[in-house]
């Protein structure tokens, strides 16, 4: 998917994250801070060339992506490489990369490692918690951001 | 996790969900999924389908024996929850036209999920 649309959805993410409350609301204000965080390493990823900006998109089958079919409306699987990351890791990419995204890559890795326990599962969140993923989300942005704009384009 | 602890997740997930609205695209696509999934095990432990220790973490990564025994029992629940899964693809990762429709079907699909599971029995 293009930079800007990965942007977009990092906006759109934000805007939610910001009318919850961290830990009255954690597992939504939780996913909202993955999917931004990950659409945040997305765009940086395309922006240093590491991975392909087409338009097709991720499916829940690591590299099975969805593009549009020869109708309109209507969506084809293919099977790709080196496109848009559902998670980090998922799947790897390749590519040597800067060590500014490398950064923002562990830095979303702190959030991988607490999704299961409090999402799926039934762990007490804490403050201790609450502050991991937000201070890890918040250098993954600001990192994947200052990539973004190190590669001349405009960053809202 | 027991029926009653899906049950708690889901209703606290639909909770916070009351701070957004339709125009929120990914939240709605993702509370459905969110929400769903606890619903979705909470079915399929009170149907008897799997039990507390076997937590789907989503439809299309259950077995192919375990979607052909739902499909049997519940072949609605395993298809709303497929197409919540499928509406993350072209609207959560993508931004495919009719965002905005998509949200309003994710909440239907999610009331739906909702239902089939409170009114979900043992077989006979």
């Amino acid at each position: 998917m293009k930079i800007d649309a990965h942007l977009e959805k990092l906006r759109n993410t934000e805007s939610v994250r910001r009318r919850l409350d961290p830990k009255a609301d954690y597992e939504l204000w939780y996913w909202m801070t993955l999917t931004g965080g990950t659409a945040a390493i997305n765009a940086a990823l395309h922006s240093v060339g590491a991975t392909d900006d087409g338009d097709y998109w991720c499916t829940q089958a690591p590299d099975i992506y969805l593009g549009p079919g020869k109708k309109p409306g209507e969506f084809t699987p293919s099977f790709r490489r080196r496109a848009d990351i559902i998670h980090v890791h998922m799947p790897d990419v390749s590519a040597k990369l800067p060590p500014e995204l490398d950064e923002a890559i562990r830095a979303m890795d702190v959030l991988e490692e607490v999704r299961d326990p409090y999402i799926r599962g039934d762990a007490i969140v804490t403050q201790e918690v609450v502050d991991r993923v937000d201070g890890a989300y918040r250098k993954a942005v600001e990192l994947a951001r200052e990539i973004v704009a190190k590669s001349g384009r405009a960053v809202a | 996790m027991t029926p009653e602890m899906h049950q708690a997740k889901a209703e606290r997930i639909e909770n916070s969900f009351k701070k957004c609205t339709t125009a929120d695209v990914e939240a709605c696509i993702e509370v459905a999924m969110l929400a769903g999934t606890h619903w979705f095990n909470f079915a399929l432990h009170k149907m008897g389908v799997s039990p507390p220790q076997k937590d789907a973490l989503h439809a299309q990564y259950m077995l192919d024996v375990d979607r052909y025994r739902l499909n049997v029992v519940a072949p609605d629940l395993l298809a709303a929850m497929d197409e919540v899964e499928g509406l993350r693809a072209l609207h959560v990762r993508g931004n495919a036209p009719g965002g905005g429709t998509a949200a309003k079907r994710a909440l239907d699909l999610l009331a739906q999920l909702r239902q089939t599971a409170k009114t979900a029995r043992p077989p006979a």
